[in-house]
């Protein structure tokens, strides 16, 4: 049988034979693109109390400064977090989740997450409610791709949460 | 069609069978006369995505399809996730296995 393996391995290095997997998916198979959107829900909404933010005129009390600042520092830090938060979810999804398969399928896939990194850097880095809307925006088109490739369709519909936004939900029976 | 086919094994559902980075040569022709008996070595489409083969043994056959299973079936996802596999997903029989 060796020498079999022998043509066999020489061949696959002229052309690769297609992957017959046994399949042992010790990964808990758990993944939901629902925090990645959640997460870019409350970016929006960190972009739009900092705009609703009054600030201190100047001469204004010592009191008013440090309530503006106190507000302002909880509202930047929580839209840090939750940009960082997006990334980390969709790495998640592209590295353990997505199969060559489905980027085979969707030949968009690796560009639109490529784009969703960029786009939650700056939303994390700016004050920037434009930036903020464009990775909710990636982030449905993310869980768009992820409901496909498992058969289940999808809906927009109007966030129930402050932010309203469109957002991608599957469609469960 | 050339009947036969190349497959390069790269999990361990199937061990002791095969192993990661066993060579499977199949028989695309073998069920065009008969269907598949139970026991038999079979590379399949996955049922769930299908650009995906699987290789993996006949447990039972139906009308539904042939049921599935790994050899070593902890690990294995198969017929007991997806259910029989339909005719058309079957790749053809496991005719040689190379190992190194």
């Amino acid at each position: 049988m060796s020498a079999l393996h022998r043509i066999l391995q020489w061949m696959d290095r002229l052309s690769p034979a297609p992957v017959a997997h046994a399949h042992c998916d010790i990964p808990c198979g758990i993944y939901d693109p629902h925090h990645a959107q959640l997460a870019a829900h409350t970016v929006i909404r960190m972009n739009l109390l900092i705009n609703d933010l009054k600030k201190p005129a100047s001469g204004s009390k010592p009191e008013e400064s440090q309530e503006y600042a106190n507000k302002l520092a909880r509202y930047v830090a929580t839209k840090e977090q939750h940009a960082e938060i997006a990334k980390s979810e969709i790495r998640i999804l592209w590295g353990d989740y997505f199969k060559p398969e489905h980027a085979q399928a969707h030949p968009q896939l690796h560009e639109t997450v490529f784009k969703a990194m960029k786009t939650a850097s700056k939303a994390r880095q700016e004050i920037n409610l434009q930036a903020a809307e464009d990775l909710l925006k990636v982030t449905n088109d993310i869980a768009e791709i992820f409901w496909k490739t498992k058969n289940i369709p999808t809906v927009r519909a109007k966030a129930p949460y402050p932010t309203e936004r469109e957002t991608v939900y599957p469609k469960l029976a | 069609m050339f009947p036969i086919a190349r497959f390069r094994v790269d999990d361990r559902s199937m061990e002791p069978t095969l192993a990661p980075g066993d060579f499977v040569l199949v028989n695309r022709l073998s069920y065009r006369r008969h269907a598949p008996s139970r026991g038999d070595l079979v590379v399949v489409r996955d049922p769930q995505a299908p650009l995906r083969y699987l290789v993996k043994r006949v447990a039972d056959v139906s009308v539904s399809g042939a049921f599935v299973v790994g050899d070593n079936q902890t690990p294995s996802r198969d017929s007991r996730t997806f259910g029989p596999v339909p005719k058309e997903f079957i790749v053809g029989r496991v005719w040689r296995t190379a190992k190194p």
